[in-house]
């Protein structure tokens, strides 16, 4: 029994269309990771010392503000003072920037901490469930006193 | 016979009971009376709120952005954490704008950062908050508090 050759061409199709899915497929695989390279999905901040001051009851204020490019990164970020003795450390205080990303966290001073370090977690602030999450990368300031 | 006593009139027990339910309901009127007046005097319900700005990074030619670093105090540690601060700018020519909105940290601090260009003055104000037991009736309040100053001359 011999085979028909209209069966034979349709079947030489499927697999020609087969084959091009197949590449079209591997070509997505390729190309992916490049376009979301292109999409920038974490956003550089930094944290920004500004003046320090003991006020009158003893307590030290610092001043600083968080820069990123996006805005989102910079408004209500929340930021920790932690100050960091020989034997330990200790938080202090915490507080979220304001709108522009600036803030003041106040503590006591005594004793006088060896280093007061500053850190602005990291934060999403793209909607949940959403594919395309975006990140505000978390900063550290060390700040050594003396 | 004749049960009990006729309608209006009264039998000894009930004249009793009667008497012994009226000496209670006075006395707890007035215990009630006794402790609601000494809670109101006791129980303060709002808390006076201070704000300072100690310190400020204005640019030398008062051009850019300035940083300023505030205060909030309160004789109530729950007044200073989370009280919301606006801080406005009046221009030289009188118009008036919101330029930043921060809320204060754990310890009272807060920082504001605002364009300083044609300000001529600036107001700040820290809103008033409500804390305690949630419900209508038992709620203390964190009075609102404002200063204004200008830059340079300590707010």
């Amino acid at each position: 029994m011999s085979a028909d050759p209209a069966r034979t061409g349709l079947r030489r199709a499927g697999i020609a269309a087969s084959v091009a899915l197949l590449a079209a497929a591997l070509a997505l695989l390729v190309v992916g990771p490049g376009s979301a390279d292109a999409h920038k999905r974490s956003v550089a901040t930094t944290i920004l010392f500004g003046a320090g001051d003991v006020t009158d009851d003893d307590q030290v204020l610092f001043l600083g503000r968080v820069k990123a490019p996006a805005r989102s990164c910079r408004a209500f970020r929340p930021v920790t003072m932690t100050f960091v003795y020989s034997d330990g450390r200790r938080r202090v205080d915490r507080g979220p920037t304001s709108r522009n990303g600036a803030f003041a966290l106040l503590g006591p001073f005594d004793p006088e901490p060896d280093r007061v370090v500053f850190r602005a977690p990291r934060k999403r602030f793209a909607p949940k469930g959403k594919r395309h999450r975006h990140v505000c990368r978390g900063a550290r300031l060390v700040l050594p006193i003396n | 016979m004749r049960y009990g006593s006729r309608i209006g009139e009264p039998t000894t027990a009930g004249r009793r009971l009667k008497r012994t339910a009226v000496a209670v309901l006075l006395g707890s009127l007035a215990a009630a009376a006794a402790i609601g007046a000494g809670t109101a005097v006791a129980h303060q319900v709002s808390f006076p709120t201070d704000v300072d700005v100690p310190f400020e990074l204005v640019p030398p030619s008062e051009t850019g952005a300035g940083l300023f670093a505030g205060r909030v105090t309160s004789p109530r540690s729950a007044c200073l954490a989370a009280r919301t601060v606006t801080a406005i700018a009046v221009h030289d020519d009188g118009s008036r704008r919101v330029v930043d909105r921060a809320r204060t940290s754990a310890n009272g601090g807060f920082g504001l950062r605002f364009d300083v260009t044609g300000v001529d003055y600036g107001i700040l104000k820290v809103a008033r908050k409500r804390f305690g037991p949630k419900g209508k009736r038992h709620r203390h309040v964190c009075r609102p508090a404002r200063i204004s100053g200008r830059s340079g001359g300590g707010m």
